[in-house]
């Protein structure tokens, strides 16, 4: 066993990544999150209501779902499962974070959620648990990806949750989330911010990924009783990184017979300046309270990112994949606008299964390198997401 | 801190203007230190420009992407830094946030600051939790780090905070980010009721101050009063920099009246 798993430290830090760097008036309110989910973690009935929750509300567990004509056409006996978040309640694996989260956040009586959304998947995650719960739930999201994710921005009012339009910067995920932080500084006492993926500050990267990772664990199970194993590859995409910690976290102790492999969008190309590679080809620096890899220029001024897929769109990564690719023990490759829409249409019509922008990437990289993967493997991608969110571009871009 | 350190042991009280650098012109700073000097202001925060800062308000993060546009790099600062000093009697406290630090080289930044006269350093998004390193390089170069105490922290960390920065403390007088205009009395003397119980070093206040009664009631309660964002809104809309320089004197003016009555 790596030891790895234990991270962070008590301080937050994946080696060099992680920490705390956000302003002091949020630095009470962050302890006190650590402090409370550090006692929930040891708290047997936090995680029978979580796990009543995800069985009952949510439908898990998810299917673990061999895909034979598309494993037919990758051909060469690889054969490829498909780990269907996207049959969760609500599309995506996003649910699974927003569920624990809110239980945190009944627990510290906190009675205002503010939420950041790219996608629009987890803004409607959060809103659903707001909704279960009654409790009052504000969105900041992109004006850009309001238009492109437009039947979230309905489904999340329609949930009875406030969408709030952010203008300023890109106006995509970046800024939603600088939005929401800012929120929370303003409103220390009173709000729990349900941060949506495994970034920013300390202890967020480490809840989300404890909350994820029943991806993985039960990846892992599924596994035994399907291939008789563990599999040789594991794929996900990568856009701040939580449907990929959840599926590689619990598989970290065996990556020396697991390939990891996180794939993340390369928009136009890693060539071109359209495209969100962080892991690819970003430096360390501090974005939303932690250091981790980032798309920036010379001066250390945040870069504009671009993916097609609003949830992939994004200039940073969770910390601990900065450490985990620096550690090699996740390989991170990365897919193209034109190569995920084309993933798309290939799972839509082997497999009858709509697959989400973000997670048809994972796909695409297989599609486009085969060759990386050896004949007779056993392959499981994770699925992160259905497509109905992204009906509006594949209408757009697909010309059928 | 040569500068910096007797305004602070002195009995006088300090109005602080935040300053946008290149904002919005440039060779707009040139002209507004000048003319703040001859205002009898003594200290300056000169920001350092970031695209996503984390604890500003509209105003701060619009005057910072055009203050980028214009040019405006970590060496273009450290030398706008380099020239107040030599041409006004001004101390420059630098404020930014830490990303374009790190890339500039963190000790790299000390060294060029502490050689271009640089007195002091704000670093919002860096806490006490990441602030070692900073405190060693500030103790090595002879620049002050200016650590922030907010609304929300508690006595044992404002002691940690006081013990920490060097001459003085940053009181944030909300909780919330820059340029909201709700200075609240009432709040702001239950905040620094527990700051002075644990604080001895002095300590300034800012966020949200923009009017002479909000300068009034900070200097009756703390060593100095910090203007950003009221200063930049007064100055944005001119295309001219002596306009625009201009139009942030007439803004200061009745600011610095407050002085007096100290
Ligand atoms: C379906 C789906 N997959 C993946 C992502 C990317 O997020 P993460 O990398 O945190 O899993 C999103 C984000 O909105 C999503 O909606």
């Amino acid at each position: 066993m790596i030891s790895y798993q234990n991270f962070p430290d008590k301080t937050g830090h994946f080696g060099p990544y992680g920490g705390k760097f956000i302003p002091e008036t949020l630095i009470p309110v962050a302890e006190e999150i650590e402090q409370e989910y550090l006692k929930a973690k040891e708290d047997p009935a936090f995680w029978d209501e979580f796990n009543d929750l995800l069985k009952n509300y949510v439908g898990r567990a998810t299917p673990l779902y061999e895909a034979k004509r598309l494993s037919a056409k990758l051909g060469g006996n690889r054969r490829i499962w498909l780990k269907r978040e996207d049959l969760n309640h609500t599309g995506a694996h996003k649910i699974n974070n927003t569920v624990g989260q809110v239980l945190l956040a009944n627990r510290m009586g906190k009675k205002r959620i503010i939420a950041e959304t790219g996608a629009g998947q987890h803004g409607v995650a959060t809103a659903t648990v707001c909704a279960l719960f009654g409790l009052q739930c504000i969105v900041y999201m992109g004006e850009e990806d309001i238009h492109r994710q437009a039947p979230n921005v309905y489904r999340m009012k329609l949930l009875g949750a406030e969408v709030r339009t952010v203008t300023s910067g890109s106006r995509t995920l970046k800024d939603a989330t600088n939005e929401a932080i800012r929120d929370w500084v303003s409103n220390p006492d009173d709000t729990y911010y349900i941060i949506g993926s495994v970034v920013g500050m300390h202890p967020f990267p480490m809840i989300v990924r404890d909350f994820q990772s029943v991806i993985g664990k039960e990846t892992i199970q599924q596994s035994y009783d399907q291939i008789g194993g563990l599999p040789d590859v594991v794929l996900a995409c990568v856009g701040g990184g939580s449907n990929a910690m959840g599926i590689f976290y619990p598989l970290i102790p065996y990556s020396d017979q697991v390939r990891l492999i996180g794939v993340e969008a390369a928009g136009h190309g890693i060539d071109t300046q359209a495209h969100a590679a962080t892991l690819t080809l970003g430096k360390p620096g501090v974005i939303h309270g932690a250091m981790t890899y980032l798309l920036q220029d010379a001066a250390g001024q945040v870069q504009i990112a671009h993916s097609i897929s609003a949830g992939l769109d994004y200039p940073g990564v969770g910390p601990e994949h900065a450490w985990l690719k620096d550690q090699k023990l996740v390989r991170y490759v990365h897919a193209t606008d034109r190569e995920a829409l084309n993933a798309v249409t290939v799972l839509s019509r082997t497999e009858g299964i709509i697959p989400a922008l973000e997670s048809a990437h994972a796909l695409a990289w297989l599609l486009e390198h085969p060759d990386q993967v050896a004949e007779n493997t056993a392959i499981v991608i994770n699925l992160s997401g259905r497509g109905d969110k992204d009906l509006g571009t594949y209408m757009k871009e697909l010309n059928l | 801190m040569k500068k910096l350190e007797p305004l602070i042991h002195s009995e006088k009280k300090l109005l602080i203007p935040y300053i946008t650098p290149d904002f919005p012109k440039r060779g707009t700073t040139e002209i507004l230190v000048k003319e703040l000097d001859k205002l009898g202001i003594r200290a300056i925060e000169l920001g350092i420009p970031f695209s996503d800062p984390l604890a500003d308000g509209p105003t701060i993060q619009q005057s910072s992407l055009k203050a980028i546009e214009n040019g405006c790099t970590l060496s273009r600062v450290l030398d706008l830094a380099s020239w107040i000093s030599a041409e006004t009697s001004l101390a420059v406290i630098l404020m930014g946030y830490v990303n374009p630090v790190l890339q500039y080289g963190t000790e790299r930044f000390f060294t060029e600051a502490s050689e271009k006269g640089v007195q002091g350093l704000i670093i919002p998004d860096i806490p006490q939790d990441e602030a070692e390193p900073f405190v060693h390089l500030g103790k090595k170069y002879g620049i002050a780090m200016i650590f922030l105490v907010a609304p929300t922290t508690r006595p044992e960390r404002i002691r940690q905070i006081n013990q920490n920065s060097t001459l003085l403390s940053y009181c944030v007088s909300m909780n919330g980010i820059t340029g909201n205009q709700t200075l609240n009395p009432e709040f702001l003397k239950r905040t620094l009721a527990s700051v002075d119980q644990n604080h001895p070093k002095p300590y300034v206040v800012g966020f949200g101050l923009s009017t002479p009664q909000d300068i009034r009631t900070v200097l009756s309660l703390s060593k100095g009063a910090v203007v950003g964002s009221a200063l930049i809104r007064a100055m944005a809309p001119f295309d001219d920099a002596g306009k625009a320089a201009a139009a942030g004197i007439d803004f200061l003016k009745p600011l610095t009246g407050v002085l007096n009555e100290f």
